[in-house]
This record gives C-alpha cells, structure tokens and sequence, in this order.
C-alpha cells in the first residue's frame, strides 16, 4: 500500500516537473525565436532574406531608427507616408527612410528623433545629413509631454527587463514572425505605411461625400492664442535637436491641405491664430543655419481641386512626389531674413488672398 | 498586482512559493509571516497607498475586535458601521478615482471576523492570524469571502510541500489562466466593441453582445477564483469553492447557490437571518429575500442600474420560491390523496430532462437580460441596449463584432482548412467560438471538480504546458490604431 502511494505521488511529482521544464523550454525558444528575427528590429539589423512585415509606426519605427542603415530621414504625419524613399536616392543621392507617426504630436518626433540622433547612423564620422519634417500647426498647440497614441515604452526605451512585453509576445510572434513565414508578402521600405486609398478615392465627389461643414463659431480666436504652446513645442520637442546636430540639415515643411481645411478654419473662426502660428513657426525655425523651410499649402491648383484628395486634407502620391522635387530643387522655399526670394509674410499673404477669395458655397453646394 | 502579468507569474508568485515553504520549515509562524509580508506587498504593488487604507483599517477593526470579545453588542455595532462607513466613503462618493482595491471584499470580511468574535466562535485572535486572514494575496482582490472559521484553523495544521496537491492546484490556476486570458478578454473585446456602438448594432448584435457578456462575466470571475484557489493550494489553504456552474441551475434560487457562492453565504449569514430569516411567516422572509437583493446590487456597484440588476434578481427569486412553496404545500396534500407511480418510466424520465433542459435556459435568458444592466454605463443605457434587442431588426451580423472573435491563432487553421475562400468564413469563428463556450456552461463540469479527479500524466501537463503557454504569451499585444485622420 505505501509503495503504491509513493509511486502515485511520484507520477504527481513527475507531471509538475513535465510542466515546468517543458513550459521554460518553450517560452525559452519562443524569446529566442522573436530575438533571432526581432521583427521590430529592436537588437539588430534586418535578417537577410526574412520577409519582414511593416506596417506599425509605434511599434516598428523606433526598431528601425536604431538599427537600419540610412543617411536621412523623412518624418511627421500621415502627410508623409506616401513619399518613396527611392525619390530621395533618385533626386537628391539619399539614403532616406520613412518613420512617419500618423497623427503625431511634437512629442511623437521628438521621442524618435533622441533614437535617430544618439543611433549608429549617427556617430562618429557617420552623420545624417537631412531630416525632412512634416510640420501640422494644429498638432503643435497641444501639451508638450502629450503623444498621440500610448506609446510600447519597451520598445523605446534601453531596459532589458521589460522586453519580455516583446518576446513573449502572441502578436509580435504570430502576425509578424509566423504569418510572414508562411504567407511572405514582405514590405517594400521604400513605400512603408503608404495609405490604404486607392485612386478612385482621389475625387472630388468621395471628398465632399464624407465631408461636413463645421458650425460657425462666433468668437474669434485672438491672433496670439496658439503661440504660447507653438513656442513651448518647438521649444521641447523640436529645437533641440537642430541646435546639437548643426551637421545636419532638417527641411522643415507645411504640406498643402485642401481648401476645405481652410473652410474648416474660417468656420471655428480661428484664421488670423492659424496664420500667425504658420509665421511663428517658419521664422522661429528658419532662423537656425541649418533648416530650410518650405511652404506650400498656398499650391492653389492642388489645393482647390478636390480631386487631388481623398479627404480635406490628405493628397494624392504625386504632390508627395511634387514636394520631394521641390527639396530637390529648392522651390517653395521660404527665404530667411535678410535673403533674396519669398517671405514667409509674401507666402502668408497669398494664402490669405486664396482663403478669403475662395468660393466655399458654390464647391459645397456640389454635393 | 495581477494575476495574469509577468511579474505575478514570474517573480512574485515563484519567489512567495519558495521563501513560504522554507519559512514553514524554520517555523510554523515565519511562513504565515512571511505570507502576511508577501501578501501586503502584492496589494500595494501598484497602488502602495491602497495599503494605508487597507492597513489602517485592519488595525481599527483588530482593535475593536479584541473589546467586542467581551461581547459587546455596542462595539460590534460601531464595529459593523466603521466597515460599511469606509465602504460607501470609498465607493459611493466622489474621491476623485481613489478607490481601494477589493474594498468590497475585504470589508465584508472584516465585518464576517467582528461578528463572529461577537458570537464567540473564534478562539483568542492573534494579530498576525488575523492580519492574514484579512489580507491574504490569493484573495484580498476579489474574494472569495472567507469565513474565519473556515480559514483561521487552516494556518495551525497546515502540511508540508505535497507533490499531488500542488499538480491539482496548479491545473487550477492554469485553468482559470486561461479561462481569463484566452476565453474572457476575447468575449470582453466583443463587449466593448457593442456598448461603444450600440446604435450600429441590430438585435442579432445585440444578442450576441448580450451572450458575450453573460459568458464573459463568468469566465472572468470564476477564472480569477479558479487561480486564487490556485495559488492558495499551492500554499497549503483551501479557499472554498465560489462558482459551481452557475449557469447550470434551473431556477434563480439554485442559480445564487452556484453564482459568487461565498456573497451568497455572506448575506445568508450575516443579513438574511438575522433580519429574522424564514422564521417570522412567509410575508417578511419574502421581504428579507428582497432586502438582500437590493443591498447585494448597492454592493455591486454605485448605480442605478446596480440596484434594478439586484431587484430583477430579487422579484424573481421572491416569486420562484413562492412558487415553490405553494407547489409544496399543494403536492404534500396530493401525495397524501394518490400514491407516486413507483417506477417513473423512460418517457416519463425524457419528459423531465426536456423540462429540466427547458428550465435551465429560461433561467439562463433571464439571468443574460438582468446582466444587460450590470454592464451598462446607466439604466438608460441598459434600456437602449433592450430596445436594440427588441427591435426584431435581424439582418447580417456586424463584420466589426466578428472581427472581434477572430483570433489570431485560428488563422492558420482556416487557411490550412482552405476556409477562408468562403464568403461566411469571417463569421465561423464567432459562432464556433460562442457555440463551444455554451456547450461548456451549461454542460461542462466545473474546473475545480476537474482539479479533483485529474490524473496525473506527461500528456495532461504538455496540455496544460500549451494552455499556460498561449496565456503567458497573449499577457501582451501589439496596439495598432487605425489611422484615418491625418
């Protein structure tokens, strides 16, 4: 009786060990698994050959930040995802990737701007040698600290116990290690986190579908309301990355939304703070030696035909294709104080005239 | 700290496993030490000023305990109001989000050890006995509500390590692991998906949003119990048994002795009976009954909709048993006219699992619509929701809510099944997944019965090694957001 007792208790003993090691054997191999192919490029350079999967800004861009080869770095908004970094090696001899954050907040860029400057790109005699930065005023009136989205602080930040969120990880193993491997469609950099619209989005009629009119708003927003959070943005978020990397050169631009952007504006009655911000902005950045400013959302003929957008503010790849051939060219640049050329003040006014001209009834009233 | 994070599973649980039992070996009284130690650095993990709450009401009652064993009934009732007066400070007005955890357990526990050191039915109370009684980890968050009788004498007899009952305990944690992890999150995706768009959602939706929660709720609860249960065993206590599939029950009075059983015995023992029970004639226990209810549905939750949950609960419970007692005393006087068919023949036997069958689900719908209002922001909301169902607008089920059950790990098998070219085929998962999850509660035997009769084996723990596994690795996801504006 007591031997058979201690044979049941020891097939017991026998099933928690199976249990144990087996569990550690295999979430052993499954952290193994993500570090060898680390999908979000977070200890190494891609594996020669994987079909990586890119499709998640906040998860993937700081991986890439810090662990990719490039010499320069497109970032801001959606209003940048469909730039091709081939045009940048096409016009200009770059070396360029893509980290855009749609929707981002100063703060958004800030926080991968610190990976790409303190990265091995950046070290040493390597340097990059241009960061083109999106610029959307209404997402620099909000909190300095303030990102759009939570953001996977594992992924962005050097601490190693914490990476487990990453390695033992369902998600990262599953639709970024195993459905690639069976199923590769591995994305092409050059056009990374490109919007899902199709061409036939790009109409006037699917624009003014979705679009509605705000209310008009009765008080106007003073001229100075937003500079005080601009300048503490700017401050925080964007300046001191210009001021400790003099070598490089950032390209700051305004990208041209559509003219039911500025219906929009005119509507909550907020026009005069909207320019004044655009003025802060430019003449801030611009009076640093290493940034250019471009300015075109006074494109009038993208801006007041509909079917350059898909929406009332994002436009069609070419225009993105249009703004890199401007870089290049060094057209719709904003001259700096003092320097032959267009002013930021010529560029506002124009806007201005295009805003207040604009026949807003007659484009709604085609819906 | 959670159950389901890293760090309980990883280090805090593997750490207060090994430190307990080489206390208990040093000394009986380090062990519970140690587990009183460990057991207020769990609570105050995330929230370390939760603790002062939680120590400092520990002590006041400790204290009142100690004058209330020269029963005083005066200091029991100071006693009893302290606790019930924490509660409704900390739940029921505005302290700007500052709510301890598990507050509602633990000062029902509390009131449970004052009453019963009133009644003399505890022997000398030791600090440390009750500080653990009070705080211990597997139980402090949500219960389930121990009586210190039914704990107290665990901590003097307690065995050494025991390879069979840490097997069985640990099959109940990983069970409720994963009932949580796997089976709760995915049906509680499906939830907040329907109350955020109530106004998309047609009366199939609905229906299903409702299913979802009913499903949801219990393996969520009955999930964290199967793990406290877990846990504690591992540690030498038994914790009682809290659900016993509730949704099994074919009336509302079996259904409370199955659901949050140990809520249901609190009440019993500390509301129903001494508001006199069924002893004062019928009229008053019916009272009681209600009384119960509506006090359970303040406890629930501040909120309108708690207190008419409660009361769907406590109408039906009055008429059911009111029924039952009218069809007792209406049999007594038939049995004593005409002699029962001995033998009940097979039809006879079919007939009554049908009805039986039939009882359960009209208990089971009953139980889903009162849950409308546990879940729902406010009462107007819960109507909302009802007039959706009752609408009778059936038409394709909301793509969005399906995509809720489409996990990712089925991809695969719908792609190697060749499934995924079927034009319905993003539906097959939520009725695969929400058929499988009924079949379970309302045939299923429970997971803690399980625990009882599972036999020990290599293939049993790679099981179990697969469940854990697949929860470990769904404790963390990748967030994307759907980026359309700007």
């Amino acid at each position: 009786m007591g031997r058979s007792l201690k044979k049941v208790k020891n097939s017991f003993k026998r099933a928690v060990l199976s249990f144990i090691i087996s569990a550690a054997a295999v979430l052993f191999l499954s952290a193994v698994l993500v570090v060898y192919v680390d999908p979000f490029f977070h200890y190494h350079s891609p594996l020669k050959g994987f079909p990586y999967l890119v499709d998640n800004q906040l998860s993937q861009n700081p991986g890439m930040a810090a662990h990719m080869e490039y010499d320069s770095v497109i970032l801001g908004s959606s209003m940048t995802v469909n730039f091709q970094t081939r045009w940048f090696e096409e016009l200009m001899g770059l070396n360029t990737i893509k980290l855009s954050y749609s929707a981002a907040f100063p703060k958004d860029q800030s926080n991968i701007m610190e990976i790409i400057f303190s990265g091995r790109n950046h070290q040493g005699d390597k340097k990059i040698k241009k960061v083109f930065l999106g610029v959307d005023v209404i997402t620099y009136t909000g909190n300095v600290e303030e990102t759009k989205y939570p953001i996977p602080e594992y992924l962005y930040d050097n601490e190693v116990l914490n990476d487990i969120y990453y390695v033992w990880n369902k998600d990262v193993i599953l639709n970024y290690i195993l459905r690639p491997m069976a199923d590769p469609d591995p994305t092409d950099l050059s056009n990374v986190y490109a919007s899902w619209w199709t061409e036939e989005y790009y109409s006037e009629e699917w624009v003014l579908h979705n679009y509605t009119s705000p209310v008009q708003v009765e008080e106007r927003t003073p001229a100075e309301a937003y500079l005080d959070a601009v300048e503490k943005n700017l401050a925080a978020n964007i300046c001191p990355y210009i001021e400790a990397n003099p070598e490089t050169e950032f390209e700051i631009f305004f990208p041209p939304y559509s003219i039911l952007f500025w219906n929009d504006v005119r509507k909550e009655n907020h026009f005069e703070a909207t320019i004044e911000e655009y003025r802060y902005i430019s003449e801030r950045l611009n009076a640093y030696d290493n940034v250019k400013v471009y300015f075109f959302p006074d494109r009038e003929e993208i801006i007041c035909n509909l079917n350059n957008y898909a929406d009332y503010s994002h436009y069609h790849p070419r225009y993105n294709r249009y703004m890199a051939e401007c870089f290049a060219r060094g057209s719709c640049i904003v001259a700096k104080k003092g320097e032959q050329g267009k002013t930021i003040d010529e560029y506002l006014d124009h806007m201005k005239e295009i805003v207040e001209e604009f026949d807003y009834e007659e484009l709604l009233s085609r819906r | 700290m959670l159950f389901n994070s890293y760090s309980f599973v990883f280090v805090f649980f593997p750490l207060t496993l090994a430190g307990f039992y080489i206390c208990q070996r040093i000394e009986k009284r380090a062990g519970n030490l140690f587990l009183f130690v460990m057991s207020l650095l769990f609570y105050g993990w995330i929230h370390p000023e939760y603790l002062l709450v939680l120590l400092g009401s520990m002590a006041v009652n400790y204290l009142i305990s100690r004058e209330i064993e020269k029963r005083k009934r005066g200091v029991l009732f100071i006693g009893v109001l302290f606790n019930l007066g924490m509660l409704a400070c900390f739940k029921y007005m505005d302290t700007k989000g500052f709510v301890p955890l598990g507050i509602s357990f633990f000062t029902f526990t509390q009131i449970a050890f004052l009453v019963e050191c009133y009644r003399g039915n505890l022997k000398e109370g030791k600090a440390l006995s009750y500080g653990l009684y009070v705080s211990f980890f597997p139980k402090i968050m949500q219960g389930p509500i121990m009586l210190p009788d039914e704990f107290l004498p665990q901590l003097e007899k307690r065995n050494g390590w025991d390879w069979e009952r840490i097997y069985r305990s640990l099959f109940l944690f990983v069970a409720g692991l994963s009932k949580k992890v796997l089976i709760a999150d995915t049906l509680g995706g499906a939830v907040d998906f329907g109350y955020t768009n109530l106004a998309a959602l047609n009366s199939g939706d609905a229906l299903i949003v409702m299913l979802s929660y009913t499903l949801q709720l219990y393996f969520d609860f009955s999930g964290y119990c199967d793990m406290a249960m877990g846990i504690a065993g591992m540690l030498g206590i038994e914790l009682p048994l809290n659900f016993d599939s509730p949704y099994q029950a074919a009336d509302i009075l079996e259904f409370w002795k199955r659901w949050h059983m140990t809520l249901t015995r609190f009440f019993t023992r500390y509301l129903y009976i001494p508001l006199g029970g069924n002893r004062k004639g019928r009229l008053r226990t019916y009272g009681n009954c209600l009384l119960v209810f509506f006090v359970s549905g303040l406890w629930h939750g501040s909120g309108l909709q708690f207190l008419v949950w409660g009361m769907m609960h406590g109408v039906l419970f009055v008429v059911t048993r009111a029924w039952k007692d009218w069809n007792r005393e209406r049999g007594k006087a038939e049995n004593e006219r005409t002699e029962d068919d001995a033998e009940p023949g097979g039809m006879k036997r079919v007939l009554e699992k049908v009805s039986h069958m039939g009882k359960v689900l009209l208990t089971f719908l009953y139980v889903n619509i009162a849950w409308i209002f546990f879940r729902a922001a406010s009462v107007s909301e819960a109507w909302t929701f009802l007039k959706r169902i009752g609408s009778l607008s059936f038409g394709r089920i909301n793509r969005e809510l399906a995509a809720c059950f489409n996990l990712d790990e089925f991809w695969y098998v719908i792609k190697i099944l060749r499934l995924d070219r079927w034009q319905n085929a993003h539906y097959l998962l939520l009725v695969l997944i929400l058929s499988a999850l009924l079949l379970l509660v309302l045939f299923g035997q429970s997971a803690a019965e399980h625990a009882k009769k599972i036999k020990p084996g290599i293939a049993g723990a790679f099981f179990m090694m697969a469940l854990f596994v697949w929860s470990v690795l769904s404790f963390s996801g990748v967030s994307s957001f759907l980026y359309v504006n700007f």
